[in-house]
């Protein structure tokens, strides 16, 4: 007779940051907790395949391109000739490597059991792990949280090889820069890859049928990232699709669009967005379905529609940020346990970390002109501030978006190197509702880039006092503008 | 002469055979012979104008030894390319095919060709195992998401230490004045394939990941630092086996390959690669 299921207050799969941390939370909790992971080590594709890897290559690329940006003619900076993309990564496995270190000595502390394995329910509260061999065991979990986390979509008329077109899974495997990348996407990861590889040498094409690309990004701010990656020889073909993709079976992937043009290319990376990874689990035993989206839903505490089954992470949809997912797996575990949350802010800033890099937190110029009738904006452009002539900046620009009044702070949003540490200046205007003359009013270091939200400051107060020279009506009587 | 002093007689002639055959691979002068119908063909694929370029590709990623010598001279002071090439895909694409075609009949011209008497069912079953192991090592390497293009190089490597031990063989029988014997040195064949390989490679200026995995692929867990292409390699050279029975290896001895949990191969994984079996063994018969 078989030993009885093993028992723990919560399963949780996937070992991503939406796992990991609520694997973490329910040991900090006191609960018994167990992480299945797939892969042989944990960490996810946020680890191992995505954020952190790409990272490392783009910080090898940034600081060959700033290195020349910032010594001007002092050095001749080129590349060598036979530059690979494996020496350029020789960090990656080194970070890689401490990343995950980190997270297992967290569960290790933390007492967490860890289980390498595919899981799948074998009813609401029966998980079996199969094990690489194909031995499986069974585990009794009160709760589960589900934290697959998500894989590159592949359309069916693009045939990803991993070899001539790849994926965002597969493009970091390649051991030698192509000469030429055509990229499938405009979305966030398209736009990463397409600058990394655009300032490390290659050509780019990036195709799309949006006009341009980061749709979701304010225009102004989506059109630094396509200047900047035009000057460095690459092109985005807004408004297309492809309508065939094929390797001529020697040297080349031919790119046919939609507009009867062509584009020939070393290599394709195909970004058209992700799916869920939900095959195998067998929802359907535990009583769920994924939705019309391919993903999970679940209410603001990451309950699924069965009330023990959570799930966090891009399994549930955007934003599918690694910040977000970790959020969403400790608020599934303090949800579960009845531990009284905080009171979370939705106010949540997105980073892109393109060349140059991109961030924004609260609402656009446009969205505020939906949202509240009408809004004020302040510009600061980079090349304006002494830090950003120091560091050869010129083509940053942080946009401050306030009320019609022009008092109260309804968004930020930079391009820029820094921008996604620079947001959090903003994002913390946002959530304490934050007046625009606080900016103008405190102090700041010089020389900084942070002085940019100063400087956009003042251009706001300035539109305010031209628009309202009795002062904005119900809101205090403007001071004097002191030096800026 | 008497029974017993024939026998020892015929011992020290294998011994002084063995002698003189470890000599030559201490020397390591080594050289990857050709398969003279994969040189005619080669010859005359490139002396056709008209030759189709696709063709040449499939050529030269269907034979290891011409392979190995594009690569070499692809890399060479000849060439001066201005990127190390690393991978066949690599020196396709960049250096075009007017100076492929050039490769391949400067290698076609140059190469040995393997003339090993009595050999020649065991050297083109070396040369089908190694397009074999190449296509299911690209397999392994898209479902991890690894190089494919190294893994096919690695494959396609592999063994070439074989071929290269067998023409020395040849040539030490020649030296001596005997016949060739190769069940005489078949333990030297098999323990020093990979590091006579691996030498082999390393004057080709390929990534020394690519020659490690070739020295190691039969013991992966001492790589220093490529376990990883030489496991894949090793599973791949298994699955090789299997698919054109060239060595007896069952599905049961797959299924419990010890190389599976390192490579993460889960058992629908393993079974989708045993299913290719038809396909690898007519991309390999293919090869002639």
């Amino acid at each position: 007779m078989s030993a009885a299921p093993e028992r723990y207050d919560v399963v949780v799969i996937g070992s991503g940051p939406a796992g990991h941390k609520a694997a973490q939370q329910a040991a900090r909790l006191g609960k018994r907790a167990l992480l299945v992971e797939r892969e042989l080590s944990i960490g996810g594709a946020c680890v191992h395949r995505g954020t952190i890897p790409s990272k490392t290559l783009r910080e090898a690329a940034l600081a060959l391109t700033s290195f020349k940006a910032r010594t001007g003619s002092v050095f001749e900076l080129k590349l060598r000739d036979d530059l690979q993309v494996a020496s350029l990564m020789t960090r990656m496995e080194e970070v890689v490597r401490a990343h995950e270190q980190m997270m297992s000595d967290q569960l290790r502390r933390d007492r967490t059991a860890s289980r390498h394995g595919r899981a799948r329910f074998v009813d609401p509260h029966l998980i079996e792990v199969e094990s690489v061999g194909g031995a499986t065991t069974r585990f009794v979990a009160d709760h589960v949280v589900i934290a697959t986390g998500s894989k590159p979509r592949t359309p069916p008329d693009v045939p990803v090889d991993h070899e001539h077109v790849l994926d965002s899974d597969s493009i970091l495997s390649m051991t030698y820069l192509p000469k030429s990348l055509t990229v499938l996407g405009a979305g966030v990861i398209a736009a990463e890859y397409a600058s990394i590889f655009a300032a490390l040498g290659t050509k780019v094409t990036m195709v799309d049928r949006a006009p341009r690309p980061l749709a979701f990004l304010d225009p102004e701010i989506a059109d630094v990232f396509v200047r900047a990656f035009h000057r460095m020889g690459s092109r985005y073909l807004g408004g297309r699709r492809h309508a065939a993709v094929e390797w001529d079976g020697l040297d080349t992937v031919v790119t046919k669009l939609d507009d009867g043009s062509e584009v020939r290319s070393e290599k394709l990376l195909c970004c058209l967005g992700r799916v869920a990874n939900l095959d195998g689990l067998d929802l359907s035993n535990a009583g769920l379905r994924a939705n019309e989206r391919g993903l999970l839903s679940v209410d603001a505490n990451c309950r699924t529609a069965v009330p023990h089954v959570y799930a966090a992470g891009d399994v549930i949809g955007p934003p599918s940020l690694a910040s977000s997912s970790a959020e969403q797996g400790r608020r599934a575990v303090c949800s579960m346990f009845g531990v009284t949350l905080g009171h979370g802010s939705d106010v949540i800033p997105a980073g892109i970390y393109t060349i140059p890099e991109l961030s924004q937190v609260g609402m656009t110029e446009e969205q505020a002109k939906q949202a509240v009738g009408g809004c004020l904006v302040g510009r600061a452009q980079f090349g304006e501030l002494a830090r950003g002539k120091i560091a050869a900046m010129e083509e940053g620009l942080l946009k401050l978006v306030a009320d019609p009044g022009g008092r109260k702070v309804l968004g930020v949003q930079i391009a820029g190197e820094g921008a996604a540490e620079l947001i959090h200046l903003g994002q913390e205007a946002l959530i304490h509702g934050a007046e625009v003359d606080g900016f103008v009013d405190n102090i700041f270091n010089f020389p900084t880039l942070a002085e940019a939200y100063r400087v956009a400051a003042l251009d706001i107060v300035l539109q305010r006092r031209a628009l309202f020279p009795a002062g904005v009506p119900g809101s205090p009587t403007d001071a004097p503008l002191g030096c800026s | 002469m008497p029974q017993a002093s024939r026998i020892e007689s015929v011992a020290e002639t294998v011994a002084r055979f063995r002698e003189r055959f470890l000599e030559k691979i201490a020397e390591g002068a080594f050289e990857l012979p050709m398969l003279p119908e994969v040189a005619s063909m080669v010859m005359a694929a490139t002396q056709d104008e008209a030759c189709d370029a696709r063709r040449l590709s499939r050529m030269i990623h269907r034979d290891a030894a011409l392979a190995g010598h594009v690569l070499k001279l692809a890399n060479s002071p000849l060439y001066a390319p201005t990127v190390p090439i690393v991978s066949l895909q690599q020196a396709v694409s960049r250096l075009g095919m007017k100076k492929i075609r050039e490769m391949a009949l400067v290698a076609a011209c140059q190469a040995k060709v393997f003339r090993v008497p009595g050999q020649d069912a065991r050297v083109h079953q070396i040369f089908r195992h190694s397009v074999a192991t190449a296509a299911y090592a690209q397999e392994i390497a898209r479902m991890r998401r690894w190089n494919v293009e190294e893994a096919f190089l690695c494959g396609l490597l592999h063994d070439a230490g074989k071929p290269v031990l067998l023409q020395l063989l040849v040539e030490v029988g020649r030296e001596l004045d005997l016949g060739v014997d190769a069940s005489l040195v078949e333990d030297v064949v098999d323990e020093m394939h990979g590091s006579v390989a691996g030498r082999l490679v390393e004057g080709w200026r390929l990534p020394a990941r690519v020659a490690e995995t070739i020295v190691y692929h039969h013991r992966p867990h001492e790589a220093p630092s490529a376990a990883q292409t030489a496991m894949l390699t090793g599973i791949a050279d298994d699955l090789a086996h299997f698919a054109l029975q060239s060595r007896p290896v069952t599905e049961d001895e797959l299924r419990a390959h010890p190389l599976l949990v390192p490579l993460n191969l889960y058992r629908d994984e393993l079974e989708a690669l045993i299913a290719r079996k038809d396909l690898v063994k007519a991309a390999a018969e293919a090869v002639g």
